[in-house]
């Protein structure tokens, strides 16, 4: 079952007196209990995308095309830095109770009781006395949990994961993304995570879409892309991680930056960076989505590589 | 209240003293720093050498300047704040007689200030691009070039004098007829002090408006007045009444124009006409009360801001 469905999403930013579209025909789906996982490197509109769908844009941005369909379900965020995202002068206690009030009615006792279940249910050891404290008394991951709460609170069908994990430790990281994984199992939350970490995506998502300068390059089912990726960026991309149990090798690092939006073009925007590119990748390239769980890139030159390849 | 909070309380209260002292070393120090002598005035212009030099032993002028700061700080701490120069009255009596005017003026300027600022700064804020803030921006700019004894005037002849509504000055017997000579001061006072507070005000509710714990509050649902009353106000304020205790010490010294201005009674208008006429007791004692004032003014302010942010330590 379909809980989210993002329809050439499209969104636009104003920068010096012009309109510059930094996102571009981005389409994807979440059903119950999947995770779909965006990965990309910063800049590529992962967390903008999350925002638009969130319908939370930055000032200066606006949606300027796109559908977004939101069965019955309701939507939640979970935010990267949880010392900037929860109010400071506000006990967590008051906040969680606040939002479940809202939520769900009731007393303000009864509101409290189910803040602090909430708290236990993500973890959090002896809720009643963290309840009563500031997020700036709590630690890294402890907020991070808050956080999560909070986005639970509002009973959502769909959590979006802006780099959940990226502000902690390796250690807390696993911590949090079980968490995540548990409350997708329990609730039958669909999730849409985002992150610029190959392995934490390989960790959690059933389904990944590779965002490069403002489109999904490559989609498909988590295996197949991650494992035999068809796109030159997902390959480069996954070929920058070191790997633990490989032979120890120098860093392969993307040569060259992302291009500035200013310059996107209906041509492959990888084309400078990558080594295998001709005339065919100067025209327009296929757009990608990642609605189903076909396994899908947007390189035109994908199928000669496939050929040398094997 | 938490360890870091109680520290800073501590300090801060710690950190009254040093300045105190200075300020009682610079009260006593006006005498030599001030033109005029201050026991030739007292003598009166006909006296001789003699009669001079015996007011300045009776004063104590003689003395070295630590021992007199020693005999001001004894007499103050029995309450005594001397005798005025050209009427032989007790200071503490004057002061007793005048401060009302002064706290009326004060608490009139605040509450008309901050009833003012309050929704302008959140009109600016909020509906920034609206047809009303632009208007309140535009009218903010022009207030705040105006002068708070031209104010005064203006409302004096447009509010008072056309109309009869209003007194045009003088401070009234009964609570009612207070109550009705305070309009104008306040509105004066409170109007030259707005424009900059709305403006700090809004840029600080901007700030918040922009933060990601706000973010997380619309993601979660609250918008509106919720959100502004639960997550915006309490985040905006610290720098609000920062800057609130800045100018309560510019509204002290306001306050001394517009109780010239309005014909007031207060304190303002006392130490105009005391430095007027070389009263150096009355100068010196009201000097130390306008600065005890506005050192206790940015200790209150000190002290809330540590009450609004759980964060507050000492550093």
């Amino acid at each position: 079952m379909t809980l989210l469905a993002v329809d050439e999403l499209r969104v636009s930013v104003r920068r010096r007196g012009t309109e510059l579209t930094v996102l571009d025909g981005v389409s994807f789906a979440v059903g119950a209990g999947q995770c779909l996982g965006i990965v990309g490197e910063s800049g590529c509109g992962k967390s903008l995308t999350l925002r638009a769908t969130m319908g939370l844009l930055p000032p200066g941005a606006t949606r300027t095309g796109g559908d977004i369909r939101v069965g019955r379900s309701g939507l939640a965020m979970v935010f990267q830095d949880s010392h900037a995202s929860l109010d400071p002068t506000m006990r967590v206690g008051t906040f969680l109770a606040d939002v479940v009030r809202r939520r769900r009615g009731g007393t303000r006792a009864a509101a409290r009781r189910q803040a602090a279940e909430l708290l236990a249910a993500v973890g959090v050891p002896d809720p009643d006395l963290r309840l009563r404290a500031y997020p700036h008394e709590l630690s890294g991951g402890t907020r991070q949990r808050v956080s999560i709460a909070l986005a639970l609170a509002t009973d959502p069908r769909v959590l979006l994961c802006d780099e959940p994990t990226t502000a902690l430790d390796v250690t807390l990281q696993a911590e949090i993304l079980r968490l995540l994984d548990t409350a997708r199992a329990e609730r039958g939350l669909g999730v849409v995570l985002v992150s610029h970490d190959v392995a934490v995506i390989r960790q959690v998502a059933d389904v990944v879409a590779v965002m490069y300068a403002g489109q999904i390059v490559e989609a498909g089912p988590a295996a197949d892309v991650l494992d035999r990726p068809q796109h030159p960026y997902t390959r480069a991309l996954i070929g920058a991680v070191p790997s633990l149990d490989g032979p120890v090798g120098p860093f392969r690092p993307i040569p060259g930056a992302p291009p500035d939006p200013a310059v996107y073009t209906p041509a492959c925007r990888f084309l400078p960076r990558c080594g295998h590119g001709d005339a065919a990748c100067r025209g327009p390239v296929p757009g990608v989505h990642a609605l189903d769980l076909r396994h899908r890139s947007s390189c035109v030159q994908h199928s000669t590589h496939h050929k040398e390849r094997t | 209240m938490s360890a870091g909070r109680l520290r800073f309380v501590a300090a801060r209260l710690v950190q009254v003293l040093p300045v105190l002292t200075a300020l009682l070393l610079i009260v006593v120090l006006l005498q030599q720093l001030m033109p005029g002598d201050p026991a030739r005035v007292m003598a009166g212009p006909r006296a001789t050498v003699e009669q001079v030099a015996q007011v300045r032993r009776d004063l104590g002028l003689d003395q070295p300047i630590f021992l007199q700061f020693w005999a001001y700080l004894t007499n103050l701490a029995e309450g005594d704040l001397g005798r005025s120069n050209r009427t032989g009255i007790p200071i503490s009596a004057i002061v007793g007689d005048r401060a009302g005017a002064t706290l009326w003026l004060m608490a009139g300027g605040l509450i008309v200030s901050t009833a003012l600022a309050a929704p302008a700064a959140l009109l600016m804020a909020l509906r920034p691009r609206s047809v009303a803030a632009r208007i309140c921006a535009r009218s903010l700019t022009i207030l705040v070039n105006c002068p708070p004894f031209w104010i005064g005037l203006m409302l004096a002849s447009v509010l008072a004098l056309r109309t009869g509504w209003l007194p045009v000055g003088g401070f009234g017997e009964t609570f009612g007829e207070r109550l009705r000579s305070m309009v104008l001061p306040s509105l004066t006072i409170g109007l030259a002090a707005m424009p900059l507070l709305a403006r700090s005000a809004a840029g600080s509710l901007r700030q918040v408006l922009a933060a990601d714990h706000v973010t997380t509050a619309r993601s979660l649902g609250i918008t509106g007045w919720p959100l502004v009353r639960r997550h915006l106000l309490r985040n905006a304020m610290p720098p609000a009444v920062t800057l609130l205790s800045v100018q309560a010490a510019a509204l002290l010294f306001g306050a001394v124009v517009v109780e010239q201005t309005f014909g007031l009674p207060g304190l303002g208008a006392e130490l105009v006409s005391a430095a007027g006429q070389r009263d150096f007791p009355v100068v010196q004692a009201l000097t130390l009360i306008f600065g005890c004032g506005i050192i206790l003014i940015n200790l209150l302010a000190d002290l809330s801001v540590a009450l609004l942010d759980p964060r507050t330590t000492w550093r």
